[in-house]
């Protein structure tokens, strides 16, 4: 029913289909009405990640190990829990800095260091080069397979296939043509491949689907559901024991290994970074597509054990269990799903393909080749007439040597491995740039030494690991060397280095030399950083990389550069890598965002030689894009101290925020103290009012008797009216303190300034509350000097401080007993004035506020006191306004003694703050 | 940037969540040679564990869940 023929046209009637979806996704970009701008697609897209060994080799793998290979996807799947935080670092990064692959990451990150970059495309093409293979390994399979329908048998002699039978050959080559047409289409590499995407969602979907369709198939064709699946696997014990892991603690130290192989493996494989980073339309995709994709991989995965338990079921041995997907619908006889299942792994084969080598390529030509041929001192590369389409020609003879590298592996050495193992050694490969991946997004300290260590170290154990038992294994190398050591040291079997054995299985040679790579990889990337000294340039690109939020938010672009460039250089040179056109256009964009007019300047700013630096990286690379701008700038290399500086000035930033944010503090707790002088004031006034009202009160009272009582004698009316003029004085008093004292807040006062001796201050306030003392018996002590130097101040006020430290002390001497002493103390710069009683005296709290406006303090036994609780303000605010200090000692029960000092020459007229 | 740091610390959390159930000790309770609703029941913890996670990530990223969600309710999302 299925000849040779169908099936040959199938497959290239569905990579036929591929061009066709390609082509159209890439009209309808050029029209401008993408399809392929939303996170389903992107997420798909993502799905590159299942090849065809997903397809056919996990159930390979699940016959083997049960869940064994489920660690495969439940890496990716925690790491796209943390995609907000580092994919979107990434994505982010690469957008800036126009990175187009992992390589240019790597070395973008360290400097744009051209060693580095170098190095990661040698290690990605041994890693990945089998990976391909095993790609067309799988398509070759299963076309002899499925042509033999409805035979099973599977074993196929590659020796004895030569390439003009082997389908997978042509295939290769439709793919090679498609990656070529698709895939390079511009020479920028940061320009998105919409219809590339496309076709590898559409791949996505095939290869879902397909799988889907077998899985249901054996469960519930075959089977009657996944109970009765179970239930008959149940009672076999080869297949009862794989219900489990191993149960040893080298069986769960493996599972753990193999999560994070994958974990790592996700970030760091070439057509992840494609797909993930470069033709990534929108980083708002990333919030679907993190949990987007993870479901994907479980419905993927859902009937992986069901078809590996039905296929064991079916064949008890006699096929390889990689082609359990699809030899199950031949025996049964299904020749349009076992097609439909081919095509499937077929979708799942090309898709990776077709993404890894676009990547390689520009690896390759980007990172490898064109910094060599920059290297080669004669200046050949100058003498390229047309230097972007040489630059295509580079990256088109890429795609076919890899594809066909990778065709030719296969046939050499492939075929002695299963499809998951090539997979997990090339996984083990591209994971030892995860180390300088995350190493450099988060620690500014990782450096380019470090890096280069890191990688060298990773690289060395894996190849010990993992490359040389596949050496020894295809016969080039001797057997014994991978069974008992070299030179007989069985601490150094490859398999068992150091004698460490953790694995899934016994054998299993990947989880010892990931966790053996990645710790080499890792120490030697911390310790030579820590112990090295990175150069300016590395200190730059850590700092942008590391910080690439902040920077973008302020808006910096070119924060490291300083030099001169003629813009006809920098013209020429864009021109001469892009096209005049395309350089031109670009010019003309950077001009039009910026306003600016080109006739007028001649000197290229540091923003535009950024750009075009930035520009020319997207097309061959940022190492090489450094080494051709600086060869038409005339650059003034900033040393390390500068770069210091610049970061510096970042930190101050912070360092502003953050005194910004002390500002605020003290603003609130001004506000505080406002809200409290308010209701301060609030309890004045209804103090003030209350003073007002009792004279007042005995004012009106006194004149009702004496307006109702005509018959009131002389000397009673005398004696009303004095207690009227008395009381009126008070009030008198009382408004004119209020009064002063809103003079002196608001800074209003008329100060009279004169010569002025402080001896006639005392006697005038003396005399001035005379009657007051002599009401109350109490004996005035006056100790003063003869000479004393005059003072400049106004004498009214002077004496209006001492009538009110005096009247104080009077108002709480004991009648009778009292005794005030006024003395004053000569020094050379100032005199003092103390004014002390013997009265009851003032604990140390009321000491502390008794000179605060509208305090009172309750005096011992006193009761309330009388008065405004404005008088010792008022005095304070005279006294610091000459140019002197008032305070107070007391102590309960010893009496209170208030000092004050004025300068004998004042040197300084103006007011202290009017607001205190 | 708020919402992004609280949705980063939540979709964090996640990962730590999922690496501790996915991993021995944990892992090896579920690791029994028993069938439970007629599936194998590391095979079936295994898939709950993965449909658990992906459910809390959706929860987060549509904003269903979130760590200190301090957003006021006057202001429009950012």
């Amino acid at each position: 029913m299925l000849n040779t023929w169908t099936i040959i046209v199938a497959s290239f009637g569905y990579v036929g289909l591929l061009f066709a979806i390609a082509y159209f996704g890439d009209k309808r970009a050029d029209e401008g009405r993408s399809i392929v701008s939303n996170p389903y697609i992107y997420a798909l897209s993502m799905a590159v990640y299942c090849t065809a060994w997903t397809f056919y080799g996990s159930v390979g793998r699940a016959a083997k190990t049960g869940v064994g290979f489920l660690p495969i996807y439940l890496g990716p799947t925690l790491m796209a829990t943390l995609g907000w935080l580092i994919l979107r670092k990434i994505i982010h990064i690469s957008k800036i800095h126009r990175i187009t692959t992992i390589a240019d990451f790597v070395s973008s990150r360290y400097g744009k260091s051209a060693t580095l970059g170098g190095m990661v495309t040698i290690i990605a093409v041994f890693g990945i080069v089998p990976y391909i293979s095993l790609q067309l390994k799988a398509v070759s399979t299963t076309f002899h397979l499925i042509s033999s329908y409805p035979d099973v048998s599977t074993h196929i002699d590659y020796s004895k296939v030569s390439f003009v039978e082997d389908n997978a050959f042509y295939i290769a080559w439709a793919l090679a043509l498609f990656a070529i047409l698709f895939g390079t289409r511009n020479l920028e590499a940061t320009e998105r491949h919409e219809g590339l995407v496309a076709a590898i969602a559409f791949e996505s979907i095939v290869k879902l689907v397909a799988f889907l369709a077998v899985g249901i198939f054996v469960t519930f064709g075959i089977f009657d559901g996944f109970g009765d699946l179970f239930g008959q696997a149940e009672v076999i014990p080869a297949i009862k024991e794989l219900f489990i892991l191993n149960q040893t603690p080298e069986t769960y130290a493996g599972w753990t290994m193999y999560i994070f192989l994958a974990m790592l493996a996700f970030i760091c494989l070439p057509r992840q970074f494609q797909v993930t980073v470069v033709e990534n339309v929108d980083e708002k995709h990333l919030n679907k597509a993190i949990w987007l994709f993870p479901l994907y991989m479980l419905v993927i995965n859902i009937f992986v054990l069901p078809v590996a338990f039905g296929g064991m079921m079916a064949f008890s041995g006699g096929v390889d269990a990689d082609t359990f997907v699809l030899s199950l619908p031949m025996i049964h006889g299904h020749s349009g799903l076992a097609l439909f299942v081919y095509i499937g792994g077929l979708s799942a084969a090309t898709g990776m393909v077709i993404v890894e080598t676009v990547a390689l390529s520009t690896m390759l030509s980007n990172n490898l080749i064109v910094p060599v041929l920059l290297k080669i001192p004669s200046g050949r590369f100058s003498e390229i007439t047309d230097l972007p389409g040489f630059l295509l020609t580079i990256r088109r003879t890429s795609i076919i040597a890899v594809v066909l590298l990778g065709y030719l592996y296969f046939h050499l050495i492939g075929e002695h491995y299963t499809l998951v193992s090539i997979g997990l050694i090339s996984f083990t490969a591209v994971s030892q740039f995860a180390p300088a991946i995350i190493g450099g997004l988060f620690w500014k300290g990782g450096n380019r030494n470090g890096a280069l260590a890191g990688l060298s170290a990773g690289f060395i154990v894996w190849a010990y690991t993992l490359v040389l038992p596949s050496i020894a294994q295809a016969g080039l190398l001797p057997w014994s060397l991978i069974t008992d050591g070299p030179f007989g040291i069985s601490l150094l079997k490859p398999f068992e280095l150091f004698g460490l054995n953790i694995g899934m299985t016994a054998n299993d040679p990947i989880a010892n030399a990931v966790f053996l790579s990645i710790l080499a990889n890792v120490a030697a990337y911390v310790a030579v950083s820590l112990f090295s000294r990175p150069s300016a340039m590395e200190h730059t690109q850590a700092a942008l990389f590391v910080d690439v939020f902040r920077f973008s938010r302020r808006g910096l672009d070119s924060p490291f550069w300083r030099g001169t460039a003629s813009i006809p250089d920098l013209r020429a040179l864009l021109a001469r890598c892009l096209g005049e056109e395309r350089a031109d256009y670009a010019l003309f964009a950077y001009a039009q965002k910026r306003n600016l007019n080109w006739d007028k300047n001649v000197t290229a700013d540091a923003g535009l030689v950024e750009f075009s630096e930035k520009l020319l990286a997207g097309a061959i690379g940022s190492a090489s894009a450094r080494i051709m701008v600086s060869s038409v700038v005339k650059e003034e290399p900033l040393g390390i101290e500068e770069v210091m500086g610049i970061l510096d000035e970042t930190r101050q930033v912070i360092a502003h925020s953050q005194e910004l944010e002390k500002v605020t503090e003290n603003l609130k707790a001004a506000n505080e103290r406002l809200k409290e002088l308010d209701s301060l004031k609030d309890e004045f006034i209804s103090t003030v009012t209350h003073e007002l009202r009792t004279p007042l009160t005995a004012v009106r009272s006194i004149a009702e008797i004496i307006h109702d009582s005509p018959s009131l004698g002389a000397t009673r009316r005398v004696e009303f009216a004095g207690i009227i003029i008395k009381e009126s004085e008070r009030l008198t008093r009382l408004i004119n303190q209020v009064l002063d004292f809103q003079k002196l807040e608001s800074g209003r006062m008329d100060w009279q300034v004169a010569k002025v001796d402080p001896r006639s201050v005392i006697h005038q306030a003396i005399t001035g509350i005379n009657q007051l003392i002599q009401n109350r018996h109490i004996r005035i002590h006056l100790d003063l000097p003869d000479e004393i130097p005059e003072i400049e101040g106004d004498k009214d006020r002077l004496v209006q401080v001492m009538i009110n430290l005096v009247a104080n002390a009077v108002k709480f001497c004991p009648s009778e007993s009292g005794q005030i002493d006024i003395s004053i103390i000569l020094r050379p710069e100032e005199i003092q004035i103390n004014v002390a009683d013997n009265g009851a005296g003032i604990t140390l709290e009321d000491q502390k506020i008794i000179f605060e406006r509208f305090r009172q303090v309750a005096f011992t036994g006193k009761g309330r006191p009388s008065g405004s609780g404005l008088g010792l303000s008022i005095a304070k605010h005279i006294i610091e306004y000459h140019g002197g200090k008032i305070w107070v000692d007391s102590r309960l029960g010893q009496g209170t003694t208030f000092s004050f000092t004025l300068p004998v020459q004042r040197r300084d007229r103006t007011r202290p703050a009017a607001t205190r | 940037m708020n919402s992004n740091r609280s949705k980063n610390a939540s979709l964090t959390a996640i990962f730590f969540l999922g690496v501790l159930l996915l991993t021995y000790p944990l892992l090896s309770l579920f690791d029994q040679p028993l069938l439970v609703f007629g599936i194998p029941l590391l095979y079936l913890y295994l898939f709950s564990v993965w449909t658990g996670l992906i459910v809390l990530v959706i929860f987060v990223t549509q904003g269903i869940l979130r760590i200190r969600q301090r957003q006021p309710p006057a202001t429009k999302g950012r």
